[in-house]
């Protein structure tokens, strides 16, 4: 029986400030899988989850677990979050100040109406499994942050959910403390196997944690994949921005042959690049296209080697001495880009060799 | 040797200016003995009266008539004793007097039985201005068609009209009926303006002698009143101006009565006066002038304090709808309908800032230990002011209170701790009416104000914590409240308890005035949850929610704790609100509903700051048992 958390068409509008919050959203979280909705502040990540949790109404679109449809726009089926059985943890924790740690975790099972050796048991267990059963007479305020997020967290996986949903559980914890949550909680989730939606902005948060990232922007899905692929071949230029590559140069699609193309630049020069099988850009001679590679993959050639294939010129627009090495501001006839290199370089001008296994080809 | 002239320009000073006998003696350049002898005169000195205004021989069957409408009350409607039915039995007892003499105290007895008259809150002043004129009508006593004099009396605002029938026009004439005004009104007003009077009635009136002119400054420095006279020449000039004497003619002597002497004539007439007043509750286009009339009386309580925007608000209506002859009716409505509007857009500006609810988080997941700001070398100097704010604003002036009400009067010149006395206290509890007022404001302060935060609450909770659809129309109504002066709130319910079908058996409750008051303070109270509803973050409902509590559930474990100490405080708030309040009631209460405020105010109006301390310190010592007492039972704890 599977029980994957399947999101169609999800599509949010919110009528107040009339504007689309997500738009037609489709993500598949296969069981016991931990999955980071990532994106900038504001592209729709909380609408995202809080729709999974029943706290927004989508203005359109399904969400189920397994066979367990919880919203079904086209059926008017909309579960109000207490029959979704689910675990959430908020930003601000959300721990409710005017009860102790054990009564908060204990809520959910005392609503469920359990025998209170069964709560006792349970709650135990949960605290146990977070690493403050000695702390379940405290009351919130008299722990630090990252107890309280722990607390926030046994809370949410107490009446064991299937799902588990997480709205940037780390980001109100110091830097030092947050590495180490990163790792605690990602063993956590493997140890209870639970399928799991996690939001955040940080993307180095995203790449050490999660099976998949679903990278969002402006209400839209922009590529769901896992981490090396999101790393190595970002779908679109928004992507490639996001995940920190600030090279790009743009050109015209000459020649292509099986898995291997051309691409032309303004100036001439032309460039071998590679057609992964996954991606399935528009691939076609004479369009326009762009290519971005990581500032770290291009080598600096000294000059006389500009024979080589994949080999463009480049005028140094400035340079920066950063102590032990150099950087440089440099433009092609596709567009600037910048560059770092142990080598001082003179002159005008400098050559660099773009591998063609590192060019990544984005969409239009 | 001094004239009954002085005595009245010191008991003006005194009672009405409210000037200390320090001052007045400073100012005026009378010895203090003689200030206070003018102040003891109990009767003014030109005028005795002559014979009792009640017939003796009915006095000592009062008793007996009493206990007789008493019987007649639990009869079914048709068998009740009519006042000639009363008469004859009391004839058959013994009693001699004319039937009229039954009469009159029937119906004055039946007045003070019933709920008391909606119009007019008798026991309370009756406002600044009335008019009185003289003049002719025709009647037939003993079967004798014969001219009478006619003594009226108007209250300028509510136009409530008393007339009264002599045989001649003499000065005792025009005392007696002011008199018998006075007491009809139940009150003394402050100016008294004689209308076109004709010279010779202005003559008698002032008096040619001496003797007589003296007289009437006694009469008025006794009463307290101020009168001022229009030149008969002036006289009807105003257009549309009925003259008094005119509509008495028509409406109290046509058809022409009849009765066997002037008591019973009177009689009639009373009687005749009172439907009158009945009528101009039921409407006649004079409605809004009952509400103008309220606020004519409640300038007088300026010295108990009221929040400030409501006074300012009906003296502002007082002065277009009152002054002047005419009442500008239409303009009072017209500030009515402004005032709505204005509130209503202020309401929606409210909304528009408060709309960003987040904004307003300040309880959120995340908590936080409270921590004490350290003031470093500021921390004398704040000290210092804190201090100085509570010896001065609160200390001085409660303590002074609490002294007055220990003494029979304050004065500057006696040591007020010789002469300290319970006597205050004792006339309020010894008075089963005023008693009752107390037992009745506690109850409205405990039961009505915790059903009022609830009510208060659940309506912020609708407002700002619920996907109801007209959730922004419930914020509106829940400050509406405010935009009206408690006075006509309480006509408003008034009103409908009149009206309504099912409600009237509620009029004369306390259960009326908790209503009204909740009602009054519903904006209070919402404001003072609302701050705190918006600043709870909803990611802890939200939270319940998904940990599987439903709306409802979220509401009350999670929500309803958390506002806890919030409630507490609007409860007290509310409490202390109730204690306080006066204006909504002075409409509804009833003989067994007044409350505090009510007695206060007439007890204020009796004379004599002390009695009216003695109840503020009562009133005191309540709002402070409450208040620990909340918090006690309530086990508020804002921090561990
Ligand atoms: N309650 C709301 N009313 C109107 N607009 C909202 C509301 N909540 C979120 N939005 C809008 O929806 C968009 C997505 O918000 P959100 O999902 O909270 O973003 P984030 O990715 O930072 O979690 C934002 O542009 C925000 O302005
Ligand atoms: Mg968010």
């Amino acid at each position: 029986m599977n029980n994957d958390l399947i999101i169609q068409g999800l599509t949010k509008k919110f009528v107040t400030s009339n504007s689309v919050a997500i738009e037609d959203v489709n993500i598949t979280v296969e069981e016991g899988q931990f999955t980071t909705l990532l994106g900038p502040s504001g592209c729709g990540k909380s609408t995202t989850l809080n729709c999974v949790a029943g706290l927004e109404q989508p203005t359109a679109g399904s969400i189920r677990v397994g066979d367990f449809v919880m919203t079904d726009t086209a059926r008017d089926l909309i579960l109000p979050p207490e029959q979704r059985h689910l675990g959430m943890v908020f930003q601000s924790y959300a721990l409710w100040p005017h009860m102790k740690v054990f009564d908060n975790v204990a809520f959910a099972l005392k609503l469920q109406k359990r025998p209170s050796d069964e709560i006792k048991q349970r709650v135990q267990e949960s605290l146990v499994l977070v690493g403050l059963e000695e702390l379940a007479d405290r009351y919130p305020f008299q722990l630090s942050g990252g107890q309280q997020q722990r607390v926030a967290l046994a809370r949410a996986v107490v009446s064991r959910p299937k799902v588990l949903l997480l709205d940037e559980p780390l980001s109100n914890l110091d830097a030092k403390i947050r590495e180490s949550a990163r790792i605690w909680l990602r063993g956590l989730q493997k140890q209870l196997g639970i399928t799991t939606v996690y939001v955040t902005h940080d993307q180095s948060e995203a790449f050490a944690m999660s099976d998949m990232i679903a990278v969002m922007s402006m209400g839209k899905l922009q590529q769901y994949a896992p981490p090396e692929e999101i790393y190595e071949r970002p779908a679109n230029r928004f992507v490639a921005e996001f995940i920190g590559v600030t090279s790009f140069i743009t050109g015209t699609i000459q020649k292509v042959e099986g898995k291997r193309g051309t691409l032309k630049l303004a100036s001439g020069e032309l460039l071998t690049i590679r057609k992964e099988s996954k991606s399935d850009h528009a691939w076609k001679e004479g369009e326009t296209a762009a290519i971005a590679i990581r500032s770290e993959r291009v080598e600096v050639l000294t000059e006389g080697a500009a024979e080589r294939e994949n080999t463009v010129k480049a005028n140094i627009a400035s340079r920066t001495y950063l102590g032990s090495k150099w950087q440089y501001t440099v433009e092609t006839s596709g567009g600037s880009l910048r560059l770092e290199s142990t080598d001082a370089i003179q002159g005008d001008s400098l050559f660099m060799y773009l591998p063609p296994d590192s060019i990544i080809l984005l969409a239009g | 040797m001094k004239t009954v002239e002085d005595y009245e320009k010191i008991r003006k000073a005194y009672y009405v200016e409210r000037l200390s006998i320090r001052a007045i003696s400073r100012q005026m350049r009378y010895s203090r003995k003689l200030i206070r002898q003018a102040l003891e005169d109990a009767e003014p000195k030109g005028y005795q009266q002559k014979g009792a205004r009640q017939a003796p021989v009915l006095g000592s069957y009062h008793a007996r008539i009493e206990e007789l409408l008493e019987d007649s009350e639990k009869m079914p409607r048709k068998q009740r004793y009519t006042a000639h039915k009363i008469y004859q039995l009391v004839q058959a007892e013994g009693y001699r007097g004319c039937e009229s003499n039954v009469h009159t105290y029937v119906s004055q007895k039946r007045r003070a039985r019933k709920p008391r008259s909606a119009y007019l809150p008798l026991e309370f002043d009756i406002g600044q201005d009335a008019q009185v004129d003289w003049g002719e009508a025709q009647a037939e006593i003993n079967g004798m068609r014969q001219a009478v004099q006619m003594f009226v009396m108007r209250l300028n605002y509510s136009k409530a009209r008393f007339v009264v029938a002599f045989p001649f026009q003499k000065q005792e004439a025009f005392f007696e009926g002011h008199i018998q005004a006075f007491h009809f009104f139940g009150g003394v007003p402050r100016r008294i303006t004689y209308d076109n009077l004709k010279t010779a009635v202005f003559r008698i009136l002032e008096g040619h002698h001496r003797q007589e002119q003296r007289a009437f400054s006694a009469f008025r420095s006794h009463y307290l009143f101020e009168s001022h006279y229009c030149t008969p020449a002036q006289g009807h000039e105003k257009g549309g101006v009925e003259s008094d004497v005119g509509y008495a003619q028509r409406n109290f002597f046509a058809p022409i009565p009849k009765a066997k002497d002037f008591a019973e004539l009177n009689a009639v007439l009373h009687q005749v006066c009172l439907n009158d007043m009945q009528r101009s509750v039921r409407g006649e286009n004079r409605t809004v002038a009952a509400l103008v009339s309220s606020f004519e009386l409640l300038s007088i309580p300026l010295v108990l304090g009221n929040s400030v925007g409501i006074d300012t608000m009906a003296t502002y209506l007082y002065t277009i709808g009152v002054v002047g002859v005419n009442k500008d009716q239409g303009a009072v409505a017209a500030v009515a309908v402004l005032i709505v509007l204005l509130v209503t857009g202020l309401v929606y500006l409210q909304t528009k800032l408060v709309s960003l609810e987040r904004r307003f988080v300040t309880v959120g997941g995340k908590a936080t230990r409270p921590k004490a700001i350290d003031l470093g070398v500021w921390k004398g100097i704040v000290s210092f002011f804190v201090g100085l704010y509570v010896v001065l604003g609160i200390i001085l002036p409660l303590g002074c209170i609490v002294l007055t009400s220990f003494v029979p009067f304050l004065s500057p010149f006696m040591n007020p701790l010789k002469m300290l006395t319970l006597k205050n206290y004792q006339g309020i509890f010894n008075s089963p009416a005023y008693f009752q007022s107390i037992v009745n404001s506690i109850n409205i302060s405990i039961f009505a104000a915790g059903i009022g935060i609830v009510f208060m609450a659940v309506a912020a909770l609708i407002a700002y914590r619920s996907a109801f659809k007209y959730r922004n129309a419930v914020k509106y109504m829940a400050l509406y409240p405010r935009a009206f002066p408690g006075i006509i709130v309480g006509i408003g319910f008034l009103w409908a308890f009149l009206l309504v079908p099912g409600l009237g058996s509620l009029r004369n409750t306390i259960i009326a005035i908790s209503i009204a008051f909740i009602m009054r303070y519903l904006p209070l109270g919402f404001s003072a949850v609302s701050p705190a509803v918006l600043q709870v973050s909803d990611e802890l409902d939200r939270a319940g929610r998904v940990a599987g509590a439903t709306w409802l559930g979220t509401i009350r474990h999670i929500l309803l704790p958390i506002l806890k100490p919030a409630l507490v405080s609007g409860y007290i708030l509310l409490a202390i609100s109730f204690l306080k309040e006066y204006s909504t009631a002075l409409f509804l209460v009833a003989e067994g509903s007044r409350v505090i405020g009510t007695t206060m105010l007439e007890l204020w109006k009796q004379g004599g700051a002390e009695p009216v301390a003695a109840l503020s310190t009562i009133q005191m010592a309540i709002t402070a048992v409450l208040i620990i007492g909340a918090r006690k039972l309530m086990g508020v704890k804002l921090h561990e």
